[in-house]
């Protein structure tokens, strides 16, 4: 299995926004370009979030989404405030490989199986976003709500319900280059057979090795790569170097 | 030159759509089939595809494009298949049980084998090694990864209908099949970067050369 760097592009319906902890939004810049950067940087895959999409009571916009396809050659995911299998179906239709649940999982997780029965296991990734390293609490609603859900028994459920990937996240980690929790990832990807996607802190090129020592199938992250020189394609040399296989582009 | 997408609606038209029409000139033709009626046959057909097989069938069946493709393919219209699309060429398939599919490549679409360093669905980049000669789809003899995300895979009746072969831990799968006028292709071109570019560019004049 090659192991795949995933850029994140948050945006709050028009803008790249970037945030700490799942919060202190700021504009970065716009989506498109923001994609059609990475496009032609040859990224493995890129993750979009619209992270304000519940509080707006919609999801991520679809004229968003098909200037997004119409730049991109390459995969895509896209999350926020998908709740429905006709909203999941329109992520698709755009383009979209692969959507994100994150509350809506974990408030109706039969939406996941849903899903999964008409577009298959692999078009779907659940999000986890951890609230710290210490607790096993997890967040909902953009990290502003504590879930009721036990989350660990959550993640082992994970396959059986049809999910396709697991997104690990930290809302303490998020945003803040301070890091990842790698013990979680551990955790987390010993509970799963599914691919996980670490999520949170990433900050040298040696966080991206270590996490895929401690069991991610993928890194994903937005910091480092907006607010510093490291590039997906430098992560992937640096991995590669260290006898861990990645994309030959 | 006239390349029909087929729609299901379950797929991901916009991309798809992008990448042909990139590749195509100023005299061809694209357009989107979503239902049987009544039109020139076209060179090249696109089936692609995301989901269940089950699904991927029904939906062919509802909108009556199931006999249409297949005398399309009869009379020498070039079919490719993409991911799901793929898999819906074969006979019939383990993850929807007593389900027909369009049979224009003998055989059965099995469960990717679980092994000790993989995760399914195999999800990323992977290379797709060309089993023989590789015209006309030369790119699948150089250099570079595809993109793949799937938990099923075709197994051929006929081992010479394998163009390409991927591996899965201690296993290879069938990545990419050619049989007469038909390719299927596991990985997607259309999200594959460059090299998919090529890809499309090849089979569309591939299309192109049809006597």
């Amino acid at each position: 299995m090659k192991i795949r760097i995933v850029p994140t592009i948050l945006t709050d319906g028009l803008t790249v926004v970037k945030g700490e902890k799942f919060d202190n939004w700021r504009t970065v810049g716009s989506a498109e370009a923001t994609a059609r950067l990475y496009a032609s940087r040859d990224v493995d895959e890129l993750l979009f979030l619209d992270v304000n999409a519940r509080s707006r009571n919609s999801m991520i916009d679809i004229s968003l989404l098909t200037h997004f396809s119409n730049v991109l050659d390459v995969p895509f995911s896209v999350g926020g405030g998908i709740n429905t299998l006709a909203d999941a179906k329109l992520c698709f239709r755009f383009g979209a490989e692969k959507v994100v649940l994150g509350t809506a999982a974990i408030k109706n997780p039969k939406l996941i199986t849903e899903i999964a029965d008409t577009f298959g296991n692999q078009a779907i990734i659940v999000s986890i976003d951890f609230a710290n390293d210490i607790s096993n609490r997890i967040c909902i609603e953009s990290g502003n709500v504590e879930a009721e859900v036990e989350s660990l028994e959550f993640v082992e459920s994970l396959a059986t319900l049809g999910a396709g990937e697991v997104l690990l996240q930290s809302v303490q980690r998020d945003g803040t280059l301070s890091g990842m929790d790698f013990d979680r990832i551990v955790q987390v990807s010993r509970l799963t057979t599914l691919p996980v996607i670490a999520s949170g802190g990433a900050a040298t090129l040696n966080d991206f090795y270590q996490a895929v020592l401690s069991g991610a199938s993928a890194v994903a992250a937005g910091a480092i790569f907006q607010f510093t020189q490291v590039t997906p394609t430098q992560v992937r040399s640096h991995l590669s170097q260290n006898n861990i296989q990645v994309r030959n582009v | 030159m006239l390349v029909g997408i087929i729609d299901l609606s379950i797929n991901n038209l916009t991309s798809v759509q992008r990448a042909f029409s990139e590749s195509l000139g100023r005299t061809d033709t694209l357009c989107v089939i979503e239902e049987s009626l009544k039109m020139d046959r076209p060179d090249l057909i696109v089936l692609p595809g995301l989901g269940k097989f089950e699904a991927g069938m029904s939906a062919l069946r509802e909108r009556r494009l199931e006999q249409t493709i297949k005398s399309w393919t009869i009379e020498g219209t070039r079919v490719v298949g993409i991911c799901l699309g793929m898999q819906l060429l074969g006979t019939y398939s383990e993850e929807s049980k007593g389900v027909k599919g369009l049979d224009l490549v003998c055989s059965k679409i099995e469960r990717l084998p679980s092994d000790p360093s993989e995760r399914i669905p195999h999800t990323g980049w992977a290379e797709a090694k060309i089993s023989y000669d590789s015209q006309p789809f030369s790119v699948l003899a150089s250099p570079g990864d595809f993109y793949f995300v799937h938990s099923y895979h075709l197994v051929p009746e006929n081992e010479t209908d394998a163009l390409t072969k991927t591996q899965f831990g201690s296993y290879d799968f069938v990545s990419s099949v050619l049989y007469k006028n038909i390719l299927g292709l596991q990985f997607h071109p259309e999200k594959s970067g460059k090299k998919g570019k090529i890809l499309i560019s090849e089979i569309v004049e591939w299309a192109r050369s049809e006597d």
